[in-house]
């Protein structure tokens, strides 16, 4: 019930927006919307209720109406909400108002529906169904390159929703049945789980991305309008974290696992190689986004991995990189707007006329790099402890990055904010006070206290055939 | 003629009864020309509730005309699509300065054709639905005299329609030397080299009507020649008709022990070659309406990869097939509330400023033609693809999904042209035909949503 | 409950800085900031009265952390961290009030004082962590607030990459030490340090824990951030060389001694006489007096890794604390110096201070006398315990040895430079004595560094540990002999002002580290960029980003290929429907 709920309230808030005579408060209906949906989600861990839904809907093809909300699926669309509220929050003076937010809201259902989806069916509507309204704002609302970018962003993700398609297809001639719970139930046979596995993981790898399938993601973020980068960056990408968890691992363990000596040695390299690019930016959203490209690798590797220490790593560090990265993609907003560029080699030595916009900068910088304390740090060590117990190797060629990352975090802030002052700019007003704190308050929240978020995630995460560790 | 023949041919009747009704009292009576398409409208809806009501029964005229579940679900979708083209054509004949009565005439003397052709039982049946499908289609492709090249691509219809006939009408003598019968039913007998050419040429025929790459040569320019409401129904009536009758020879060649192997390769074969052709065809158009064209021909490579699937298929086919008349009969309608014909994709700047319902609709659309949820297209798609891997054609799935990835590039392009800021081409006023694309979106999505009702209507889709 | 507010005083003081501070005086700051500290310190003191009455251990539950064995916020202080916690909250707290007229006009004050704080409840982490992984979390804030106050004149581009440098070379230590974790993680499954010490100890954990407090002790080869932290503001170095931060390679050895393998610890006793003398040496050359002091501490940080590498952790602790003392005195008394000549670093620009700013001078002295080991300073007697110590070592008592007297002859020709010589520029000449409130700290410094030895030595303040040795009178008289020899030498040498005593070029080499920094910024950091540089112009350029240009340009041009077929001709399209119908037909009847 509250599942289903979970996906009709953005529905209904992307309807309020269209509407013309609530034009003025579309901003703030989209806000308010995902901000619910992030308190109704969290609600569910905290009190028993009844979330599930089961209606019939395409039986002759296997797919079924089935939703429901567990602990994992309740913090994604938690932080969904959050960033989500915050880029609505953020969307100040965007023209075609009434139509930005509708597809705001639609974007919010979207993701909350993939979060919520039990049925491989469903959950492939929900998949796809991201990807028009993101086409759509990136396309309308962006900067100077977004034609080619979000056609570069929507067929390359389409294309690995594709070979997911005719996995889904192949499930539902094979098995008769799209329930992931049933099929969950009942797992075929080790040998014959690499091939679907592959097949699903294809569009993840893509979503996430997994290097070297990024090839869409320096141009999206660049090109995307600064909310929807954040929006895309801070939970669309763990759209693809949750699907490799609840799908990849829930219904092909054996084929997850058979891959995974491959998948793993991608993200390990992945998590270096963005960082390592990270280093060489001078655009301080393709910075953010081989920075994200890096965490994101890291989050891939640790679900790879499987082990429940490396998936409750995951999922912090799932929760602490959207933070961050919203956090981020602000303030390089905010920079930008002082600057006239998002170009660091345009600013330097702002910190001595706006030190709250650098002290905010900086916090967020130290939470990307990982620092005790910060949501970053939780993330990151448990994924990369879980990650060495099966793969040593590849835990110890990622954890070099806390070296790269304080090599390019640093460096922003070295460049942007230190030096002499090259440029200057009034300091943070309130309104952007407001946006940034709460999310680096949660991140130091949820730093100080990730059992927030891993008390949610119990040893049902790891399948049972990888042995629980 | 007993009362099941009548049974039998009944929508049939309408149609062509429709047809003859509109001519005599487009003689006798002057009216609005609008009056004309909208009687013919009623008549193709008459049509499809006749053989909604009467249903299935007793086949006509020792089994010539069928009148199985297939053949009514097909005589209520041609009947519906038939309707929708007219209702289109209510508020395009002033403009276009046609005569409106000729059109809706030809319009439904071509949909009986279509239908018989559906509900064929022997070969020579088909071979008269054939041509009475496609003689009133050539008139229609020439009739927009403003139009550049209409004559020219009429002509050039007729030419190599005539071709195809011509094949065709040879594979029925050829099956008829090999088996000494007509009968559909009596291809599972053809398995004599003779007989096998025949059904070759059979095959070739109907690829021609449903325009299979490389049989699709004349479609584009014939759809971009013909009024728009016409190239809405030919895109959809003909398909639909050439189908039905692809899945009932293809039912007979493939009963057990005949030639079932080789019809279901040769159509995976045409499936693959025109999924891959028409989608990069269609990449590069700046002609709304030729894009449009190379779509439908894309899409009749995927319901020819169900076909290949064989008969189990049938449901997924029919599917698709009502799916795919909402959606071309909606996109085409599209063009219709324009004021060119032939629009570029230039012309539709600014559409979403000016009528935005109208854009939101064809967004619907264009996903529902690229096959992204949560429209019916997608379903449609989903059905068609898992029809074939049972059949064990995972590879035409892999290529087909690969294919829709290609279509997206050229159906976003249009929607993003509608979103992009300028002057395009002035759009008419709210009109029926605006109404009609609305329905048709609508529709889409609603099937999309709650697809069960047709799901199950489609499960009596049997031969 | 004392224990949690001994750590969460500081915590709380960083905070409510952090947020208020923007709305308060800079003087009411750096109270509050000194207050926490006190009173941090204040509670310490009061531990330290329930342990002299006899308690164990003391532990402190704060709460679960991350999902794993041990890693709970649990503190937890024993008879060997007491006294650490003592020094380190007691000196910070001296450093603190000595900040608040050092930096009477920076308009960086509240981050200065946070990060001040914020930086001892870090070192307290690191002292009182009952588990490996918030002992962790204490060593990664350590870095980061060493960078946030190295880079604290941030617009001043030296200072920010100095502050960057640090935490980089500190990350190297700690991504080591970080695997190290792994290590043990992975095979015990549980991080909390009193079930890890009852485990064999692991080579690989060993090692990596080593490196890792190399980089944060500055020992070889990991010790090029040091030096250049000199960039942060004076106090800063007193802080991070005296109490929270250069040390915590040390405590870590001394903490986890029963999980490192025996292995690892002679070598970090090897590494650390190694550093020790390396360091002395380059003192020796440094023209900037802060810089000498600089290379003293990782010097006499080496020396405390021999004491605990070879198991003397009385020695070690001992030489911990009486540095403390006379380290912060130094550097106060070096900041003292700056405050008075205009920040004039070079010392072969100062001279004659002791005229002119007596109590500095003096404070300076006794800090001297400990570095120098001169009896009765503090120095000299943790410094004999572990030359003691070294005793069945003999390469490495040589090297001790050899250390202490180039310790005590730069010490010498530090104070002859910096105060004795005469006078060599403007500033000295106008120099002026520090206002009291800097003074205070700097002097009751100067005395802990004067006495502290001896009270340890009679036994007045128990350090917790056992194993203090009797040192040989021959060995105490030799250490005692080489130190006042050095000394003296550098007195003597340089009391009239600087002179060259080795050709410039040796000297040069030999102030610049020996060009260890060369050989990294040549060996590593060039390196570094190359590879970034090459992935971002090739692999992502050429590889990732062309490939699905090509796959796009492939469709596309596929496309332009099958429209050229659309020719319009009837006569084409006409050929191409018979050629499929017969290739159909062939297929149909040839099969």
């Amino acid at each position: 019930m509250i599942a289903s709920a979970l996906v009709a309230l953005p529905l209904v808030a992307a309807a309020l927006c269209a509407a013309p005579l609530l034009s003025r408060w579309s901003r703030t209906i989209a806000a308010v919307a995902s901000l619910a949906v992030a308190v109704v989600a969290f609600a569910t861990v905290v009190v028993p209720l009844a979330t599930d839904a089961r209606i019939s809907w395409a039986a002759v093809l296997g797919a079924s109406y089935i939703v429901d909300v567990d602990g994992v699926s309740a913090i994604f669309i938690t932080l969904g909400g959050v960033v989500f509220a915050v880029g609505a929050a953020a969307s100040a003076h965007v023209p075609h108002r009434r139509a930005y937010f509708a597809l705001w809201c639609l974007l919010v259902a979207a993701v909350d529906g993939v979060f919520v989806a039990r049925d491989l069916g469903l959950f492939f509507v929900f998949w796809e169904a991201m990807l028009v309204p993101l086409a759509i704002l990136m396309w309308q609302w962006g900067g100077a390159d977004r034609r080619g970018a979000t056609i570069r962003f929507l067929l390359y993700t389409m294309a690995g929703s594709a070979l997911l398609l005719v996995g889904v297809v192949s499930v539902a001639v094979a098995r008769g049945t799209l329930d992931i719970d049933a099929l969950a139930a009942r797992p075929v046979p080790a040998s014959a789980q690499l091939l679907p596995a592959l097949l699903f993981l294809a569009a993840f790898a893509v979503k996430l991305p997994l290097f070297p399938f990024h090839a869409w993601l320096p141009r999206a973020y660049v090109a995307a309008p600064i909310p929807v980068a954040l929006a895309l960056s801070g939970i669309v990408a763990k759209t693809a974290v949750y699907a490799i968890i609840r799908i990849g691992l829930g219904l092909f363990p054996e084929g997850v696992a058979q891959a995974a000596p491959a998948l793993v040695a991608l993200a390990a390299v992945g998590t270096l190689y963005g960082a390592l690019l990270a280093t060489r930016q001078d655009d301080l959203r393709r910075l953010i986004a081989f920075s994200s490209l890096s965490h994101l690798n890291l989050i891939g590797l640790a679900v790879f991995a499987a082990t429940l220490t490396s998936l409750r790593g995951a999922v912090v560090a799932s929760v602490s990189h959207g933070l961050v990265v919203a956090a981020l993609f602000l303030l390089a907003a905010m920079l930008a707007r002082r600057t006239s560029s998002f170009a660091l080699s345009r600013a330097g030595g702002l910190a001595s006329s706006a030190p709250v916009l650098t002290a905010f900068s900086t916090l967020a910088v130290i939470a990307a790099i990982g620092v005790p304390g910060t949501s970053g740090f939780a993330g990151e060590f448990l994924s990369l402890a879980g990650t060495y117990e099966r793969y040593p190797a590849a835990a110890i060629t990622a954890t070099l990055v806390v070296i790269v990352a304080a090599v390019y975090g640093l460096g922003l802030v070295r460049r942007a904010f230190h030096g002499p002052p090259l440029a200057t700019g009034p300091d943070l007003g309130w309104r952007e006070r407001a946006l940034v704190a709460p999310l680096l308050a949660l991140v130091l929240v949820v730093g100080a206290a990730p059992w927030i978020v891993t008390d949610h995630v119990g040893q049902e995460i790891v399948p049972a055939s990888l042995g629980a560790r | 003629m007993t009362v099941y023949d009548l049974g039998a041919i009944a929508p049939l009747l309408v149609l062509a009864g429709g047809a003859c009704v509109v001519l005599l009292a487009d003689l006798v009576f002057r009216a609005d020309e609008r009056v004309w398409a909208g009687l013919g409208a009623a008549f193709a809806v008459a049509a499809a509730v006749t053989a909604l009501v009467l249903g299935p029964g007793d086949d006509g005229f020792g089994s010539e005309i069928r009148r199985d579940g297939a053949s009514v679900f097909f005589a209520i979708v041609i009947g519906a699509s038939t309707a929708a083209a007219l209702l289109l054509a209510i508020g395009y004949v002033a403009p276009a300065r046609l005569p409106a009565a000729e059109v809706t005439a030809l319009t439904l003397f071509s949909a009986s054709g279509g239908l018989l052709l559906a509900s064929a039982g022997d070969l020579l049946v088909a071979f008269i639905g054939l041509e009475l499908l496609s003689i009133p289609l050539y008139a229609l492709t020439g009739l927009l005299h403003g139009a550049r090249h209409a004559d020219e691509s009429s002509l050039k219809y007729f030419l190599l329609g005539a071709a195809a006939s011509a094949v065709f009408a040879y594979g029925i003598a050829l099956i008829y030397a090999s088996t000494d019968s007509i009968a559909i039913g009596s291809l599972a007998s053809a398995t004599s080299p003779i007989g096998l050419a025949g059904i070759a040429f059979l095959l070739a025929g109907l690829a021609f009507k449903a325009a299979l790459v490389p049989f699709h040569f004349w479609a584009p320019d014939a759809y971009v020649s013909a009024p728009t409401p016409a190239t809405a129904f030919m895109a959809v009536v003909a398909k639909v008709g050439a189908f039905a009758a692809l899945l009932r020879i293809g039912g007979a060649v493939t009963a057990p022990g005949v030639a079932g192997l080789d019809w279901r390769a040769s159509l995976a074969v045409l499936a693959a070659i025109t999924l891959v052709l028409a989608n990069l065809a269609a990449l590069g158009q700046s002609s709304l309406k030729r894009l449009l064209a190379y779509s439908s021909i894309a899409h009749a490579g995927y319901i020819c990869v169900a076909v290949a699937a064989g008969v189990v298929a049938s449901g997924a086919i029919a599917f698709y097939l009502v799916v795919y008349a909402a959606l071309t009969v909606g996109a085409f309608g599209v063009i219709t509330l324009l004021s060119n014909d032939d629009p570029t994709l230039d012309d539709l700047h600014g559409l979403a400023r000016r009528r935005p319902l109208v854009v939101i609709a064809l967004g619907v659309l264009l996903l529902g033609l690229a096959g992204l949820p949560p429209t019916a297209g997608f379903l449609a798609k989903v059905y068609v693809f898992e029809a074939a891997i049972g059949a064990r054609l995972a590879w035409l799935v892999i290529l087909a999904v690969l294919m829709s990835v290609v279509s997206a590039a050229y159906y976003l392009r249009v929607l993003f042209a509608c979103l992009a800021e300028g002057e395009g081409e002035p759009a008419r006023g709210p009109s029926i035909g605006g109404g009609v694309v609305v329905l048709a979106a609508l529709a889409i999505i609603v099937v999309g949503i709650v697809p069960g009702p047709l799901l199950d209507a489609v499960q009596s889709v049997r031969f | 409950m004392t224990l949690a507010l001994v750590v969460a005083l500081p915590l709380a003081g960083a905070i409510v800085i952090a947020l208020f501070g923007g709305r308060l005086s800079r003087s009411l700051i750096g109270l509050i900031a000194t207050g926490a500290l006190a009173l941090a310190f204040g509670a310490a003191l009061a531990i330290a009265q329930a342990f002299a009455a006899g308690k164990g251990t003391l532990v402190a539950e704060l709460g679960p952390w991350l999902p794993i064995r041990g890693a709970d916020l649990t503190l937890r202080i024993d008879p060997l961290t007491l006294p650490l916690v003592v020094m380190v909250t007691g000196i910070s707290a001296l450093i603190c009030l000595y900040s608040i007229d050092y930096l009477g006009h920076d308009t960086g004050a509240q981050r200065y004082f946070a990060a001040l704080d914020l930086f001892v409840f870090a070192m307290l982490l690191i002292v009182a962590a009952s588990n490996l992984l918030l002992l962790f979390a204490g060593w990664e804030l350590v870095g980061l607030c060493s960078y946030l106050l190295i880079a604290h004149y941030r617009e001043r581009p030296v200072a920010a990459s100095a502050g960057v440098k640090a935490f980089l070379v500190n990350r190297v230590g700690d991504a080591a030490f970080l695997v190290g974790i792994f290590v043990i993680f992975a095979s015990f499954h549980t991080v909390a340090l009193d079930e890890l010490t009852t485990r064999p100890p692991l080579l690989a954990a060993s090692a990596l824990l080593l490196v890792g407090a190399l980089a944060k002790s500055a020992q070889l080869p990991l010790h090029v951030w040091l030096p250049d932290a000199m960039e942060g503001p004076t106090p800063v170095s007193a802080l991070i060389h005296a109490a929270t931060m250069v040390t915590a390679g040390v405590v870590l050895l001394l903490r986890l001694a029963p999980l490192l393998h025996g292995d690892v610890l002679s070598d970090a006793a090897v590494i650390g006489a190694a550093t020790a003398l390396f360091a002395a040496i380059v003192a020796l050359a440094q023209t900037d007096h802060k810089r000498v002091l600089a290379w003293s501490t990782i010097s006499q940080i080496g020396l405390m890794f021999v004491g605990a590498g070879i198991g003397a952790a009385f020695a070690a602790l001992f030489h911990l604390l009486s540095h403390a003392f006379f380290k912060a005195a130094l550097f106060l008394g070096s900041g003292s110096v700056m405050h008075a000549t205009d920040d004039e670093l070079d010392m072969r620009r100062l001279g004659g201070l002791a005229r002119r700013t007596p109590l500095t001078t003096l404070a300076f002295a006794c800090g001297a006398l400990g570095l120098a080991a001169i009896p009765p300073a503090a120095g000299f007697f943790s410094k004999e315990q572990i030359a003691a110590a070294a005793l069945a070592h003999p390469a490495l008592l040589v090297v001790v040895l050899a250390t202490s007297a180039v310790t005590a002859l730069y010490a010498g020709r530090l104070f002859a430079l910096v105060f004795i010589a005469p006078a060599a520029s403007e500033q000295a000449r106008g120099a002026h004595e520090s206002p009291p409130l800097m003074l205070a700290p700097l002097l009751v410094l100067a005395a802990g560094a004067l006495v502290f030895g001896l009270l340890v030595s009679a036994g007045a303040v128990p350090l917790g540990v056992a194993g203090a040795t009797e040192a040989p009178l021959a060995l105490s008289v030799t250490s005692a002999a080489l130190a006042v020899a050095g000394a003296a030498l550098g007195l003597a040498l340089f009391w009239r002002g600087p002179r060259s005593i080795v050709p410039l070029s040796l000297a040069d080499v030999a102030r610049r580290g020996f060009l260890i920094d060369d050989l990294y910024a040549a060996a590593l950091v060039a390196p570094f960029r190359s590879l970034a540089r090459l992935l971002d112009t090739g692999s992502e350029a050429l590889v990732v980003q062309r490939s699905v240009d090509a796959v796009a340009w492939i469709v596309g041009r596929g496309g332009v290929i099958v429209r050229r077929a659309q020719g319009g001709y009837v006569r084409v399209y006409e050929a191409m429907l018979l050629a499929a119908a017969v290739v159909l037909l062939a297929y149909w009847s040839l099969r």
